[in-house]
């Protein structure tokens, strides 16, 4: 098997393993259905392009998250060159199929609450629910362990704000 | 709600979630992998031709320097024009080289920070035209008049540089006007995220 074969196999099963992963970062920054597979293919294309220069330094799960998350804020971001890359995808390709099973009224407000948060809270809280360390989210996010610390607790008021609030509503 | 309780939440909605999910194999196999080859680079095409234009114009506006050195009225205007191009070409190639720098697998900050920087790059160079063209659009004309023409724009009096030089500034002040009655949604956008990434280093 040629090398290139060798990779797309590779990346094929890397994507079985991170799948979950990928919808749910996709899922914490966009919830139009149809942008939300728009957002999963981007993730999927860049993923694809930094496969080859992965290094292994790092766990490959803080390599996902780390391009996962960067490519979710620039896409919120609305960068027309990348709404134009996407469109020439979109019609043709359905990179992965998601059926959602209904999500319990907690996990809604969950969602509801988080999406009130800033792009960079909103990666720091979700890698916080998937009970990463400190040091981790750190690592992934590019900033000092006091940093995400700090972050978390004050994160963690605003969600309580939030929870309060709309509970009330 | 305590936080243990968000946790066991949102590992729930992981149960149920692999069964859900399909991965193409095959869409992405036959027909993802190969297309993204050559996708998205092709984006920056517009700068290495800028990038091109410019340094043909830098030889250009150097030869005729070299030709008028003994002639101000030409050589001033031409090396206005030559400092303008060469900002043009560091700025251009500062851009390539951040947009180039940029990777997806960089911690979240770092690149988000560059990707804001070059955002704001890109606006301000869409901006400065607004300020170019009306201030260089006079020295551009003399210095092209006498260069592919060999016409001697001065000879036509003064009357028409005049209307030229504060035509341009009426226009550039209007442009200002706008711009400052409706600010680019985009800077604003791009400003107060780089504030933001700002605020999280601490």
């Amino acid at each position: 098997m040629d090398k290139a074969k060798e990779q797309e196999k590779e990346f094929l099963s890397f994507l079985e393993n991170y799948k979950r992963l990928i919808t749910k970062i996709s899922g914490i920054y966009c919830h139009d259905r149809e942008e939300r597979k728009d957002l999963i293919q981007e993730i999927i294309i860049q993923l694809w392009k930094s496969f080859p220069r992965y290094d292994n330094k790092y766990p490959i799960s803080t390599w996902t998250y780390r391009i996962a998350i960067n490519v979710s804020i620039s896409f919120i971001r609305k960068n027309s060159s990348q709404k134009k890359a996407r469109e020439r995808y979109r019609s043709e390709i359905q990179w992965m199929e998601f059926n959602p099973p209904p999500r319990d009224e907690r996990l809604d407000m969950l969602y509801q609450v988080i999406d009130m948060l800033k792009p960079l809270d909103k990666a720091i809280i979700m890698l916080y629910l998937e009970e990463h360390s400190n040091k981790e989210i750190a690592e992934i996010m590019g900033l000092s362990i006091t940093n995400v610390s700090t972050r978390k607790l004050r994160i963690k008021e605003t969600l309580r704000h939030h929870f309060e609030i709309t509970k009330n509503e | 709600m305590e936080f243990k309780e968000l946790t066991e939440i949102w590992k729930q909605s992981d149960m149920h979630q692999d069964e859900a999910i399909k991965v193409n194999h095959r869409l992405i196999k036959e027909v993802g992998l190969n297309k993204i080859k050559t996708s998205l680079r092709a984006i920056q095409w517009s700068s290495i031709f800028e990038i091109i234009i410019q340094i043909l114009f830098t030889g250009f506006f150097i030869n005729f320097l070299q030709n008028h050195h003994a002639q101000p009225a030409f050589s001033i205007p031409a090396a206005l024009i030559l400092a303008l191009i060469v900002f043009n070409l560091l700025f251009e190639g500062y851009r390539l080289a951040l947009f180039y720098s940029i990777k997806t697998d960089c911690q979240v900050l770092k690149a988000q920070k560059k990707l804001s920087r070059l955002k704001k790059l890109e606006i301000f160079d869409t901006y400065s035209l607004l300020v170019i063209i009306p201030v260089f659009t006079l020295p551009f004309l003399i210095v092209l008049a006498k260069a592919i023409l060999n016409w001697d724009l001065y000879l036509l009096g003064t009357g028409w540089m005049i209307q030229t030089i504060i035509g341009s500034f009426v226009v550039a002040a209007i442009l200002v006007f706008i711009i400052r009655k409706h600010p680019n949604k985009k800077l604003r956008k791009a400003i107060k995220f780089i504030d933001e990434l700002d605020e999280e280093k601490l």
